[in-house]
């Protein structure tokens, strides 16, 4: 299948996702797209790092949600906020951009610290590794409640974010009847993943890029002809965590809150699941496999309503989650390539 | 300058108890074509393995170029000039023939991430001299009408000569090849045997693990026999052939 | 420190058998299996399904009561229903997974997949409201040094007996020889004459039954939740990785120390106001003891990196 026909396949997949959600939705379609749309770009960034991790140089992170919330930590603790039970507020903060650059080199500096030791495992125990690493992150977090505010998280920060957001979008959000600053979210993650897509192309067929991908295939081969194998490692770990830094950020912005429960596992889980949909090694897999995904689980809440009489908000958000599940497992059985993978350039180890 | 490219002083290697190689001295000499034989489990790949840092020796003394590589990694020896192949070959699946060749003619500078990121005029002529390069390589082997087949697609054959390419590519001073012509049919066989000719005439050594007995007994200046993890004999292949220790050791198993 | 010790007891026989489990998983199949916690939690679900009384205050599904039969039978219809469960997965999953020659990574991600679901299908099933079992509220009393409850130290004794009566299988009975051979080498077993479909299948179900079986003490000591295998996954694995793989006993002395170390480092000065914390010191070990030696106290020198 060629590049154009892939394209094409997933280009109409979300057109009709899309589309779907508005023939499935009477009232505000436009919000939920918004909102979608705002997840969907934000998501797409986290699994564009995952995917330098293990599409590009094979290596099998399963610690990401930890390098999301270290960015966003690093960054919210950084700007105005308040945090903790008593909501304690702190007045001062950097400038924004200087927080989320900060925020950005938190994450890469995470990445080598969990790297350095881990980088030599082999796949399945550095699986183990990143995510016990992700876990500690998260109880360490948990318990300094006076930094991070512990279990209530960061209840509120300063609006420095939507601060910046171009006057155009406020006709705009009227216009559409969706709410300014997840429209603000919204263009500013995807603005994001269109600059990160051109810095990956660039790099996916430059000589850095290819020794990741000869790392991936044969690390042996590469100390043999010569090249540092750990340290490329190394790099590919900081560069897709300082990716995911960002959209750890950008989540928290989209919440308008940080709490420490959003950085867990599962989180993780659909990153892959994403990743895996729209095609692990595919620059622009991640684009399609997010929207894509977040318009299938948008739509779950109807399938949940069709099977239980009174669906209450667990047994929606179970059917949704048990669907995700699913949508692993099917992935991994009938189409491991995703939509923009290439069958020759398949990682995932199936035959 | 030493005759001798490598130098081996008291190297010892134990799994666990046995002992899988023992050599109280061993050199090689610069521009020759040496081979390495002796019957399965004799050592000769763990032996590979300790002197380009793939496996840290126990003990022992280990000077290439009369530089002292013993604790060396092995990517560092590899950039010193001692460039090696393997028993099973490692080319790069899903990737193509080009691009594994492009990996190992990259020099370090050039692999640089900040380098990949920002296109300066001087990098696209660096591109154009690699792919000259590449391509005069690729003619070599004669593999340049598979440059942009995925590696997984050669045949074993076709797969041996483009670890060669990749290894050739670097202008290494001294090239270990462990079995290059395993697997390999006889017209194929003379052509790599050919190619390793050339290498030498054009200033490189080469140290080979070899089964194949007829091909070595031609080809090569000087061959090492290990059995049980020393050094039984050495000399040309004439002396070999009339060793008794190395007939009662190995050529008994006759030509595989 | 002395009333964390018992707890410490406590948990590591679970952490134990639950490690046991998943290591002779590990060992004959290679596969890491992260929907383990799900069939601990399925033991321990099921036997609240089914010794709750009618009248109790939980709801499985939409309406459904529990079927209040005897803690006993609860106890043995649940193990037996996750052996099934587990003959199940290997049959239905694992096995065309194995014939159709899916590389480990692939595998581990639809163990993924299976814990998201299922563990998802429990908070359908069971709901978020922590249960418990119908047993009367003991009070603690001394056992040697430490404070347990009669029904504690049942456990305990229970816990080690299940482990004896492992290890007196896996050693000596022509199954469990022929497991330890299938987990030494597979080609080899195969080439023995060993039906090594055969093994993974008893694998498979003893597995799991001892992973349920770690369920329902945990349910019994603490209560049973939909996600309480997620909880105690990345214990379990660390129990797993201290003990050493490839080794059972490495396992049940690994998980035991994990249990007995999360439980006294509360007890600890540095711990104080910490003890939420305690799961990672576990963690950390685990992490440490795969990069200083992956082999673990017992385990034998396999590849790891």
């Amino acid at each position: 299948m060629t590049d154009l026909k892939r394209n094409l396949i997933g280009l109409s997949l979300i057109v009709f996702s899309i589309g779907s959600i508005y023939l499935l939705n009477d009232e505000g379609p436009t919000r939920i797209f918004i909102n979608l749309m705002a997840f969907a770009g934000i998501y797409a960034i986290s699994a564009i790092g995952l995917n330098i991790h293990f599409g590009w140089t094979g290596l099998i992170n399963f610690g990401h949600a930890a390098f999301m919330g270290v960015g966003a930590y690093t960054t919210i603790l950084l700007i105005p906020h308040a945090a903790g039970r008593e909501g304690s507020i702190n007045e001062e903060g950097l400038p924004l951009f200087l927080a989320i650059l900060i925020g950005l080199v938190a994450s890469a500096i995470f990445g080598l610290i969990i790297g350095l030791p881990a980088i030599r495992l082999r796949g399945d125990y550095l699986a183990i590794v990143t995510i016990a690493s992700s876990e500690i992150f998260r109880l360490v977090v948990r318990d300094q409640e006076n930094l991070t505010g512990g279990v209530y998280g960061v209840i509120s920060f300063s609006d420095v974010f939507q601060d910046i957001r171009p006057k155009f979008l406020e006709d705009l959000s009227l216009r559409l009847d969706v709410s300014v600053g997840q429209l603000w979210v919204a263009t500013f993650s995807w603005t994001m993943v269109i600059l990160l897509v051109f810095l990956l192309k660039r790099l996916q067929n430059s000589p850095w890029g290819r020794a990741l991908r000869a790392v991936r295939e044969d690390e042996d081969a590469v100390r043999a002809l010569g090249k540092n194998a750990v340290w490329l490692k190394l790099q590919s770990f900081m560069l897709g965590a300082s990716i995911a830094g960002l959209s750890g950020i950008l989540l928290a912005f989209n919440y308008g809150t940080l709490q420490v429960e959003m950085f867990v596992p599962l989180l993780t889980f659909y990153i892959w699941a994403i990743m895996i949909l729209g095609g692990v090694g595919s620059i622009t897999g991640p684009i399609f496999g997010s929207i894509l995904f977040w318009a299938f689980i948008s739509e779950t809440d109807q399938l949940a309503s069709l099977i239980f009489e009174n669906a209450d908000g667990q047994q929606i958000a179970g059917v949704r989650f048990m669907l995700v599940g699913v949508l692993i497992i099917a992935l991994m059985i009938l189409r491991p390539s995703g939509i923009m993978g290439k069958k020759e350039e398949l990682l995932l180890d199936v035959k | 300058m030493s005759n001798n490219i490598l130098e081996i002083k008291n190297l010892r290697k134990s799994f666990g108890g046995l002992k899988a190689v023992d050599i109280t001295s061993l050199n090689f000499e610069r521009n020759k074509i040496i081979s390495l034989i002796g019957p399965n489990g004799a050592g000769k790949t763990t032996f590979f393995d300790l002197i380009t840092g793939f496996t840290k020796q126990d003990s022992g003394n280990i000077t290439f170029d009369e530089k002292n590589i013993s604790n060396l990694e092995s990517y560092k020896i590899s950039r010193l000039g001692m460039v090696r192949t393997f028993q099973l070959t490692k080319v790069f699946d899903r990737m193509t023939v080009n691009e594994n060749i492009l990996f190992s003619a990259s020099s370090l500078k050039n692999d640089r991430f900040i380098n990949s990121l920002i296109k300066s005029s001087s990098k696209s002529k660096i591109e154009q001299e690699l792919n000259e390069r590449k391509n005069e390589v690729l003619n070599m082997v004669n593999l340049y009408h598979m440059k942009d087949s995925y590696a997984r697609e050669l045949s074993g054959g076709q797969k041996k000569l483009l670890e060669l390419a990749r290894v050739i590519i670097q202008k290494p001073k001294i090239l270990l090849l462990d079995e290059p012509l395993a697997g390999v049919n006889p017209k194929l066989s003379e052509d790599i045997l050919g190619l390793i000719n050339t290498f030498v005439k054009e200033g490189i050594s080469i140290l080979m693990v070899e089964h194949n007995i007829s091909a070595v007994m031609k080809v090569s200046d000087h061959i090492v026999v290990l059995a049980e993890g020393s050094v039984i004999a050495q000399g040309s292949s004439d002396e070999i052939r009339a060793n008794e220790k190395v007939v009662s050791a190995y050529l008994g198993k006759s030509n595989e | 420190m002395l009333d964390q010790l018992g707890n410490g007891l406590l948990l590591g026989i679970i952490i134990s058998v639950a490690s046991v489990a998943l290591s002779l998983l590990y060992g004959v199949t290679r596969i890491v299996n992260f929907a383990h916690g799900e069939i601990i939690a399925l033991g321990a679900i099921m036997a609240s399904f089914f010794s709750n009384l009618p009248t109790s205050r939980y709801i499985f599904l939409e309406n459904t009561s529990p079927l209040g039969l005897s803690f006993e039978l609860s106890l043995a219809l649940s193990i037996i229903i996750c052996g099934i469960f587990g003959a199940l997965l290997e049959l239905c999953v694992f096995r065309p997974l194995r014939r159709n020659d899916f590389g480990n990574i692939a595998v581990l991600v639809i163990t993924i997949g299976i814990s998201i679901f299922l563990r998802h299908l429990y908070l359908i099933f069971a709901s978020s409201k922590p249960q418990d079992y119908p047993l009367d509220l003991q009070r603690r009393q001394q056992y040697f040094i430490f404070d347990l409850t009669p029904r504690d130290f049942k456990i305990i004794v229970y816990g080690i007996l299940i482990m004896l009566i492992f290890g007196l299988f896996i050693s000596f009975t022509s199954i469990g020889k022929q497991m330890r051979a299938v987990r030494d080498s597979t080609e080899l077993a195969n080439i023995s004459g060993i039906n090594s479909d055969r093994i993974i299948l008893y694998t498979w179900i003893l597995s799991s039954m001892l992973a349920g079986t770690a369920g329902i003490f945990q349910g019994m000591i603490n209560d049973v939740r939909w996600n309480m295998g997620f909880l105690i996954l990345l214990l379990v694995f660390a129990g797993t990785v201290l003990g050493g793989i490839g080794t059972s006993f490495g396992a049940m002395v690994g998980g035991f120390i994990i249990g007995i170390v999360v439980q006294v480092s509360v007890a600890l000065p540095f711990m104080e106001g910490h003890a939420e914390a305690k799961n990672a010191i576990a963690l950390a070990i685990m992490i440490f003891i795969l990069l200083i030696r992956p082999q673990g106290i017992f385990g034998i020198k396999e590849r790891i990196s």
